[in-house]
């Protein structure tokens, strides 16, 4: 492995060390104080640190070993921080976020960590590090030796803890103890003493000693005794009780584990981590052997053996396996990005002086690894929107007769073979008044238009590019790029958005995601010779049309299908060949997007089948009417439609 | 299409480049050998409707898809139609950033090592027929004068794209329903 490559571990790492950080910083805030979440905080710093400097990040090792002492603090003082160490623990994570994202994308980091280094020292020193250990009379071992015993122990070797007494007004004792220390380390290896060494005075009735040691205990303990000044030695083999809770116990277990693995890889049970970018490599490939299937089955059809039939049948159930494993091993539970959302909540209620409550539901639904990370931005977006339009100041959802206190949902489930995310306020709705007067205002759509608009049309005005109901530019949302940046990211990714709003009461949005971006189902339609693949997301059914009953309204064809009355699209024309002469019906394909439908008349219906999207370069996708392409049997390119061209 | 010298072909010195040559209509243009991943005959294409016409459509290249432009068109080179194809046009498959483009000539001449201090960059005013913005350099040779072309500048522009959109008489109003 090359350096870029250990950096590129590290980064990953680093994220989901943070994650932890993160989400224990809010629990201190929130409940309090917790022991073992706090001692996880502290090794998620400790790790990244450890890394930081192996692979020479210096600015994230800087900055993380003083937080790291902040957070060993902390976990010894066994309080609740106060408000000012809280803000500069998030100020101190957040600033190794934003350092991890340039180094990831710029490879460098330009961010000084001088200052904050600084504040944080203060913090270290107001709160007085010293005088903890100063406490009456031996207490715990620190998480740091437990975890060295830890090693110890699984390497075969005994571990011991001794607790030694000294004589009552016994005269230098830091002397006796040190030659203890001295006499102990003869037989094994001194893991820790507590108290330290130069902390023990007068006052000091005993000491503990943990010690790494294949010797016999009743010699060690009678040799202690020939010390002058040594009274008694307690003499045990060491449990990880004895020293710690109980929880703290099992992570340090864990935490051995991934010692003893040598590199920092988390084996925690049966999983292995892999790139992404494998898994993208190995989906390709199943979705290369798919096509390469289709083809082979195209040729098996003129053959007309039998052998080679049952054969491809075989094949054609375990390809079906395999594509099915491919994309079970893309699937993330969505709290891999959930779980940073509560920070996001916090910090936008915290800015904008509002109490919000925020609820998370679902977390353990998954979902395609590739859509998650490019669901997240958007999901981010619609948060900080519910937030800060959707809920009210305090005042004004008193004087509405409401809770103080917002509430944001965020929920996600399965509904049939797709994911829905959902983010729920119970704010002060969307207006649709009061969005169509804005876009008057703003010119985006005409008064004729707006007479036109039902609700519903009115409401989904916010998708519009150039859209922002906000009154006025916050720092948080509304900074002219907005909703329709939203849409445009869910609708490439095959999926479906719908706002769901009552005034006073709050506002629902509904991200409807496809189970997978790279494989759907699709139907085939040939149109001018070529073939056409369209979403079965999108079709609804299909039909034949007598031309004779497409009737002309402003320019428009229409067709009415049983009671509705739906726009008609010649594609055949649309892209450009006449029709030929005498054509009495055409098929027809009933296509539907966010609530809107039309009709297609294609040239032929082929039939359905699964496809491998592949995406398309800039300047394909430029004019709207094409989401994708995928390879047919025969090795030609099959382009997909995007219906909402056409609708 | 000829081969020489496979053997000394791969490696280069610092002062020589290597470009692949091929023939449209009356001039010779070319590519460094860097920039191209094959060279391949004009079959299975597929169009793609409400594009330019200098967008023959797409092809399959090893699971990619792949835009091929026919290079006449877009130097608007190509007063006759019927004389574009032949047995010798050919596609060659470049590499354009992270994406490939299939350009389709008439046909590849030769693959040859050139002094760097032959090429310059062109000249504001070229005897030619093409546009000097769609080329990197100019490269003379004894006998005649190659073209080296910018491959960023023959991709699909946003105005080409709204001519189509303006021929086709309709424009479709983004995703907002209305």
């Amino acid at each position: 492995m090359e350096k870029s490559t250990y950096v590129d571990v590290f980064i990953e790492e680093a994220k989901e060390n943070l994650q932890v950080v993160n989400s224990t910083l809010l629990s201190l805030e929130e409940v309090g104080f917790d022991e073992a979440s706090m001692n996880n905080a502290f090794r998620a710093l400790h790790t990244i640190k450890g890394t930081a400097s192996v692979v020479g990040v210096e600015p994230v090792a800087e900055i993380t070993h003083v937080l790291e002492d902040l957070a060993d603090q902390l976990r010894k003082k066994q309080g609740s921080p106060s408000k000012e160490v809280m803000d500069v623990l998030f100020k101190g994570t957040d600033m190794i976020e934003k350092m991890i994202d340039q180094l990831e994308k710029d490879g460098e980091i330009k961010i000084s960590t001088k200052k904050l280094v600084a504040q944080v020292k203060k913090c270290l020193a107001t709160m007085g590090g010293e005088d903890i250990i100063l406490d009456d009379g031996p207490t715990e071992f620190s998480a740091d030796a437990v975890q060295k015993a830890q090693i110890e122990k699984a390497n075969g070797i005994s571990v011991l803890e001794l607790e030694v007494f000294f004589e009552d007004n016994l005269q230098l004792k830091e002397a006796r103890a040190f030659q203890s220390e001295r006499l102990l380390s003869t037989k094994g290896k001194v893991l820790y003493v507590l108290p330290a060494l130069d902390k023990i005075d007068e006052k000091t009735k005993s000491f503990k000693v943990l010690l790494a040691s294949g010797a016999d205990p009743k010699e060690i303990t009678s040799e202690l005794m020939m010390i002058t000044g040594i009274t008694d030695v307690a003499i045990s083999p060491w449990e990880i009780e004895a020293g710690s809770a109980e929880a703290e116990g099992a992570d340090t277990e864990e935490q051995c584990s991934k010692v003893k693995e040598e590199k920092a890889t988390i084996s925690t049970g049966s999983t292995i981590r892999v790139k992404s970018k494998l898994l993208d490599q190995l989906l390709n490939l199943v979705g290369e052997i798919m096509i390469n299937n289709i083809r082979i089955n195209m040729i098996s059809s003129n053959l007309k053996s039998r052998e080679l039939k049952q054969t491809l049948q075989n094949n054609a159930r375990l390809m079906g396996e395999l594509q099915d494993t491919v994309l079970r091993t893309r699937m993330v539970p969505v709290d891999f990005i959930f779980k940073r959302f509560p920070r996001i909540v916090r910090d936008m209620s915290a800015s904008t002086g509002k109490d919000i409550e925020f609820i998370m539901k679902g977390n353990d639904i998954e979902i395609d690894r590739g859509l998650l990370d490019e669901i997240g931005d958007a999901l981010v977006h619609l948060l900080r929107n519910a937030a800060d339009h959707g809920i009210e100041s305090k005042e004004g959802r008193i004087a509405a007769g409401k809770s103080p206190t917002g509430k944001v949902t965020l929920s996600a489930f399965q509904e049939q073979s797709n994911v829905v995310i959902t983010v729920e306020d119970d704010g002060k709705g969307i207006d649709p008044a009061v969005l169509k007067k804005k876009a008057l205002q703003k010119g985006l759509i005409t008064e004729e238009d707006a007479a036109k608009m039902d609700e519903r049309a009115a409401i989904n005005l916010i998708f519009m590019a150039g859209f922002s109901t906000a009154e006025k530019v916050t720092d948080i949302s509304g900074r002219g790029v907005g909703m329709d940046v939203v849409v445009n990211k869910v609708d490439s990714m095959g999926g479906f958005i719908r706002v769901d709003s009552e005034v006073g009461k709050g506002t629902k949005m509904t991200l409807k995601l496809p189970p997978s971006m790279s494989i759907i189902r699709a139907m085939l339609v040939e149109v001018n010779r070529e073939t056409y693949a369209i979403p079965l997301e999108n079709v609804r059914e299909t039909v034949k049309v007598p031309l004779d009953e497409i009737y002309e309204i402003a320019n428009n064809g229409v067709f009415r299908l049983r009671e509705e009355i739906m726009p008609v699209m010649n594609v055949q024309l649309e892209f450009g060949k006449s029709m030929e002469e005498g054509t009495k019906d055409m098929p027809a394909i009933i296509v539907e997007k966010n609530d809107s439908r039309a009709c297609l008349l294609v040239s032929r219906l082929i039939g359905q089948q699964e496809i491998v999207v592949k995406t398309l370069s800039k300047d394909l996708r430029i004019n709207g009417f094409f989401s994708g392409a995928t390879i047919l049997g025969d090795g030609k390119v099959a382009m997909i439609l995007d219906v909402g061209a056409f609708i | 299409m000829r081969r020489r010298d496979r053997n000394h072909k791969v490696e280069l010195t610092g002062d020589e480049e290597q470009l692949v040559s091929f023939r449209l209509g009356k001039g010779t243009f070319a590519l460094k050998v860097g920039q191209v991943r094959e060279i391949g005959k004009v079959e299975d294409i597929t169009t793609v409707p409400k594009m330019p016409d200098y967008v023959e459509g797409v092809m399959n290249l090893r699971g990619q898809i792949t835009t091929v432009i026919d290079l006449k068109k877009r130097f608007a080179l190509c007063k006759d139609v019927n004389e574009a194809r032949t047995a010798q046009s050919r596609i060659i498959v470049a590499e354009v950033g992270e994406n490939q483009l299939g350009i389709i000539v008439d046909s590849v001449e030769d693959v040859m090592r050139v002094p760097r201090a032959n090429i310059s960059p062109p000249p504001k005013t070229l005897a030619s027929d093409v546009d000097a913005s769609f080329l990197t350099g100019i490269c003379k040779l004894e006998n005649k004068l190659v073209m080296l072309l910018d491959l960023e500048s023959i991709l699909v522009t946003k105005s080409d794209l709204d001519d189509v959109a303006k021929l086709s008489g309709e424009t479709k109003n983004g995703g907002a329903p209305a």
